[in-house]
């Protein structure tokens, strides 16, 4: 078999069975498989392996497997290490949890080994703000942060440098510099959120829930479900907003309108009822709404507020329909007055 | 080869799980791939099943045999992302008939053949390039022309790649083929 190995290579004979050759190949391998059994019976072999590699469902994907074991060997290591020194501190639920947490953070980004190579290496970088006000900083990477008051985050690069990671206390604005090739992921507690290049809001609410808005771009969401069975994930395009829940132990795609109050004091309403309209007012001016007729709640109302302090916003909605409103300190009362009247 | 009782006492060795690791990595991941169309996140998902296994091993309670445990975890979690994800329009449909296909795949997804586990090993035992040209041509149907565009790499290479391929399974799997029988007929009928 060798030997014909010089005349016809099995490059060509691929090329043949898959329609690859051109006219003057076909008429050569038509003579070569003419000249001999078993030259028939080398395509024959050829023909009869491609068919039955045809046959296997599911197909195949191009993994690298030892690859992958190197990868899940070394995550096994990694838990092995943390659960001995972390058994004694916590109760077998907390294990559970911070494994999981720990388990979907490293199978997701791979970043198994950051704890162990020296953070000199790395460029970090830690902001809190202790102000009244928001902080603007730029990362390392020349990504913009904007920090909500009493946030904080520590930025560190992966030790293979092929992610950009964050952890984050508080709410956050980001506007992430793309860079595909390294993506930029946010540990916010019991779960975690990766973009490439996108801005969008991170809140931890007091909960513990994760609170996401998305500005622009493309931001994933992952979170470990209690059960310990699933890793859930959610993808939230521009204007989507999201929560990871504890309590749902879940991921929950939902509306946000204000995310970005805190930070650019614009809000937008399109249509919405006015029962929708208070509570994100509530939310943002830390003020009680109040009406003396539940049936305006159904009303729906439409208009932009930018930089907007909540007397005026009050004043606008109200006269826009026909209401009038009294204010006693955080609470206001809107007045609908009697048709009669 | 792993047991029910291995893997629930703690005895299990890493060396044992690697085994079980490596016999059915390649599968599971395409497993997952039939329902979530997506390479990184099917690795992701068998990745996760394998060490929750490891880490819960004293724990999990498998009612048979471990290797369908391995499949049931995997698809469930493929399609609970699949529940979490708005999948691009195009992949719905797609998606939907890829479930229904592999609910009937899965009414015996173990039942594989000799040969079948043949050509995974053999397929899996060629080089990573090699590998990738090989699935893009036998399963995605993918011309030479556009396997090159897609890898960005000449067709000449994608030639050679296919030719060594090609090779290289067939004498890999000579054995396992019934050609001897054709070649018969062959001489039989005087061909």
């Amino acid at each position: 078999m060798r030997n014909e190995n010089r005349h016809i290579s099995d490059t060509l004979l691929a090329k043949f069975l898959l329609g690859e050759t051109s006219q003057k190949e076909q008429q050569i391998i038509i003579g070569w498989l003419e000249e001999n059994i078993a030259h028939r019976k080398r395509l024959d072999q050829l023909e009869e392996m491609w068919l039955e590699t045809g046959k296997i469902n599911p197909r195949p994907i191009p993994v690298n497997k030892h690859l992958a074991w190197k990868v899940l060997n070394k995550r096994l290591d990694h838990h092995e290490k943390l659960s001995s020194t972390v058994l004694t501190k916590f109760s077998k639920f907390k294990l559970v949890l911070y494994s999981a947490v720990a388990a979907s953070v490293l199978i997701l980004l791979g970043l198994f080994n950051w704890y162990l190579i020296d953070s000199s290496q790395k460029q970090e970088f830690l902001l809190t703000n202790n102000t009244k006000t928001t902080l603007t900083d730029t990362l390392p990477d020349g990504s913009k942060v904007h920090l909500n008051q009493l946030a904080q985050i520590n930025y560190k690069p992966s030790a293979d440098g092929h992610k950009r990671v964050v952890q984050l206390k508080g709410e956050a604005f980001f506007k992430v510099k793309r860079d595909t090739l390294k993506p930029f992921i946010i540990h916010a507690g019991i779960g975690s959120v990766k973009v490439l290049g996108t801005s969008f809001n991170v809140k931890i609410k007091k909960n513990r829930d994760i609170d996401v808005s998305v500005k622009t771009g493309r931001v994933e969401l992952f979170y470990p479900n209690k059960a310990l069975t699933d890793t859930l994930h959610m993808v939230l395009r521009a204007g989507e907003s999201g929560l990871i829940s504890l309590q749902k132990d879940s991921i929950i795609k939902m509306k946000n309108p204000s995310a970005f109050f805190w930070m650019d004091k614009k809000l937008v309403f399109r249509n919405k009822p006015l029962k929708d309209v208070f509570e994100v007012l509530e939310d943002c001016y830390a003020v009680k709404i109040n009406s003396n007729n539940p049936s305006i709640n159904n009303l729906n109302y439409t208009s932009t507020f930018i930089n907007k302090d909540i007397n005026e916003v009050i004043k606008v909605v109200s006269t826009s329909f026909n209401f009038t409103y009294t204010s006693e300190g955080n609470t206001y009362t809107i007045l609908e007055l009697k048709k009669d009247e | 080869m792993i047991t029910q009782q291995s893997i629930q006492s703690d005895c299990i060795s890493r060396s044992d799980f690697e085994t079980l690791f490596n016999d059915h990595y390649s599968r599971l991941c395409a497993y997952a791939y039939n329902f979530i169309k997506e390479q990184e996140g099917s690795e992701e998902i068998v990745q996760e099943v394998f060490f929750k296994l490891w880490i819960n091993r004293s724990d999990i309670k498998i009612e048979s045999s471990i290797i369908s445990y391995l499949y049931r975890a995997v698809r469930n979690a493929s399609l609970n992302l699949i529940k979490h994800i708005n999948i691009r329009e195009n992949y719905k449909q797609h998606n939907k008939e890829q479930i229904e296909q592999s609910e009937q795949l899965d009414s015996d997804p173990l039942n594989v053949s000799e040969l079948e586990k043949k050509i995974r090993a053999s397929i899996d035992l060629l080089p990573e390039q090699r590998k990738k040209i090989f699935i893009l041509s036998r399963y995605e149907q993918l011309k030479y022309k556009e396997i090159a565009e897609k890898l960005g790499i000449s067709i000449k290479t994608v030639e050679n790649q296919m030719g060594k391929a090609l090779q290289f399974l067939r004498k890999e799997l000579v054995e396992y083929l019934p050609l001897l029988i054709i070649f018969f007929n062959h001489l039989i009928n005087g061909e």
